[in-house]
């Protein structure tokens, strides 16, 4: 299934804000965290209802994203995910433990309390007011730490290297393991609870049943893999191969080499074998199979590219690359094109006096293979390597004698609620 | 919804399981979570920007949201913001809590509550802004994400309450019981 872009249409509409918003408040204040002794007493482990509460949203959200993920309704690197910042996040998270204990709420939940007109919460939100002018005041000061431990969206299945959906199998575990202690220890602690209806009881086991069903989907169908994601654009880029709207002349590549304003990075997808005997100055040796895997490290770097950076992919022709070009439009790795007939195009173009080359006129070139016959390995030794005449730099535009198609395209940044 | 009782609060599971599917809609229907603290961000340097607009101009971490023609109240986290007070209160009338008083555990006064609530507000407000999120925005939407760093902002967070609960069972916890946690 092709992933719906709801958020496209709702994200500018303010009444869509307010009204999660509404959800939001109305279920921390039904839950009890209006009351600072109710989200106290998590600490002393006399009223477990903050870990209830907490694990079971962080539960029932995760497995319904990945799940919605899995069968290819959400586009997850549509989704905001705070970045990872290690240090002040740790440290920021200590603090605010701090806070919590003394103060009794935390931030959202202080909100409900003085909705209710708790005279603790309405002071502890003019104290949040407070700290974060101080923290805007003494930024300056740490302003390296602030940024310290960088990991740009990163996550849990990034950290270990496996599929989602075994990370969303282990922290279900978890929360019913913790629920279980937690039910436990409360009786211990002659913690004494409101009856809770059968319904009720019934009701809950009944969607964490259900909840488990969809964790095994999820497991079983796995993550978008670049393939499926390239079927959900297919429509939009698939006629790529016929108007050849991302191929790139040769002498566009030679012009972007120069080019200040861009940072070019050149892709060869060929067997090492023919990359040795000749490729273009500061291309590097790629294949295929990197962009096969999302987890790969090429596509990881693509991805967390800067906003000017341009790729161009080279094979021989230009078969391979434009089916990596492919796998690159599904992940949305912006500023990627193919060299236009690739490596044969690249030397009809610049490699006048071929004194180390021969075209082989029997060469089957719909199976994307070298058109030339080298007589010895010059790898980028040669001026066609880099074909710019350092007396003449400044000699682009002025003869272009192409069609331009690179155009830098920069991400629109989706946005947080609590950035 | 007759889980949702008038007057009680609500199973804490099924809460948690409906706090889930809103926070799952907010992902699904505007692409990112929920988040209460850096609205209250906003607010702050929003009244600061009428006091002081020159300051704002000059700190680099409120210039970003203030500096010169930036509007820092015309933001979706302002919306979410009035929708969470809004839904609290009803919530509250509903259930016959929307009431002026003070909650504090038993040994201490109410002047002693309000103080400690004013400090450890402002000890969160800024622990907050380091961390980038509050318990909503990074616990709650980062945790659900399985992103890295919300997972240790969580331990952490717990760690410091657990570390310190002890020197403050006297804000929350009976005399008898004081000395036993």
């Amino acid at each position: 299934m092709t992933p719906l872009y709801l958020n496209e249409i709702f994200s500018n509409s303010w009444w869509m804000y307010l009204l999660i918003g509404f959800g939001f408040g109305f279920i921390l204040e039904k839950a009890g965290f209006g009351d600072s002794r109710k989200l106290a007493a998590q600490f002393y482990f006399t009223d477990m209802r903050v870990l209830k509460v907490m694990m079971s949203a962080i539960i029932v959200t995760m497995v319904l994203v990945f799940f919605f993920s899995s069968i290819g309704l959400l586009d997850f690197s549509k989704v905001y995910m705070n970045p990872t910042f290690l240090w002040p996040q740790a440290v920021g998270g200590f603090v605010m433990g701090i806070g919590f204990i003394m103060g009794g709420f935390c931030p959202g939940t202080s909100l409900v309390g003085a909705a209710t007109l708790k005279i603790d919460a309405l002071v502890f939100v003019l104290g949040v007011l407070f700290g974060v002018f101080i923290f805007g005041e003494t930024v300056p000061a740490f302003n390296d730490f602030f940024n310290s431990g960088s990991y740009g969206k990163y996550s849990l299945f990034d950290l270990f290297q496996i599929d989602a959906g075994i990370i969303v199998l282990v922290v279900f575990l978890i929360g019913l393991i913790a629920f279980e202690r937690a039910e436990w220890g409360e009786k211990k602690m002659g913690y004494v609870k409101s009856l809770e209806s059968k319904g009720t009881t019934r009701l809950v086991f009944g969607l964490t049943g259900f909840l488990a069903l969809l964790v095994a989907v999820t497991l079983f169908k796995g993550q978008p893999k670049p393939d499926d994601r390239w079927a959900w654009v297919e429509p939009k880029f698939g006629a790529v191969e016929k108007t050849r709207d991302f191929h790139v002349h040769p002498k566009e590549v030679r012009d972007l080499m120069i080019d200040p304003s861009v940072s070019l990075r050149m892709l060869d997808l060929r067997k090492e074998k023919d990359f040795n005997l000749f490729h273009i100055e500061n291309s590097q040796n790629v294949s295929l199979s990197d962009f096969q895997s999302a987890k790969s490290k090429l596509i990881k770097k693509m991805q967390s590219a800067p906003a000017n950076r341009v790729f161009i992919l080279i094979s021989a022709s230009d078969k391979d690359a434009t089916e990596a070009w492919k796998l690159l439009k599904g992940i949305d790795v912006l500023n990627a094109y193919v060299l236009d007939g690739g490596i044969n195009h690249w030397l009809d173009v610049f490699a006048l006096d071929k004194n180390f080359a021969s075209l082989n006129s029997l060469a089957d070139l719909s199976e994307d293979k070298m058109k030339y016959t080298f007589y010895k390995t010059v790898g980028s030794s040669q001026f066609s390597s880099y074909p710019i005449d350092p007396l003449h730099g400044e000699h682009k535009q002025e003869h272009a004698d192409y069609v331009k198609k690179v155009k830098l395209q920069s991400k629109s940044v989706a946005k947080g609620g609590c950035g | 919804m007759n889980k949702l009782d008038r007057g009680e609060h609500a199973n804490p599971y099924l809460a948690g399981i409906l706090l889930g599917v809103v926070l799952f809609l907010a992902f699904f229907l505007t692409g990112g979570g929920l988040g209460a603290s850096g609205a209250v961000s906003r607010v702050q340097i929003g009244l600061l920007d009428l006091i002081a607009p020159l300051h704002v101009d000059k700190n680099f971490y409120f210039a970003q949201v203030a500096g010169g023609d930036k509007n820092p109240w015309l933001d979706s986290s302002i919306y979410m913001l009035l929708g969470t007070i809004l839904g609290g209160a009803l919530s509250g009338i509903m259930s016959k809590r929307l009431k002026l008083e003070i909650f504090k555990g038993p040994q201490i006064t109410n002047n002693a509550r309000l103080i400690f609530a004013f400090i450890g507000g402002g000890v969160m407000g800024w622990g907050a802004r380091l961390a980038r999120g509050c318990t909503s925005g990074q616990a709650l939407s980062g945790g659900a994400l399985l992103s890295v760093g919300s997972w240790v902002f969580m331990l952490s967070l717990f760690a410091g309450g657990y570390f310190l609960a002890y020197f403050f069972r006297n804000l929350w916890l009976p005399k008898n019981k004081g000395g036993s946690v």
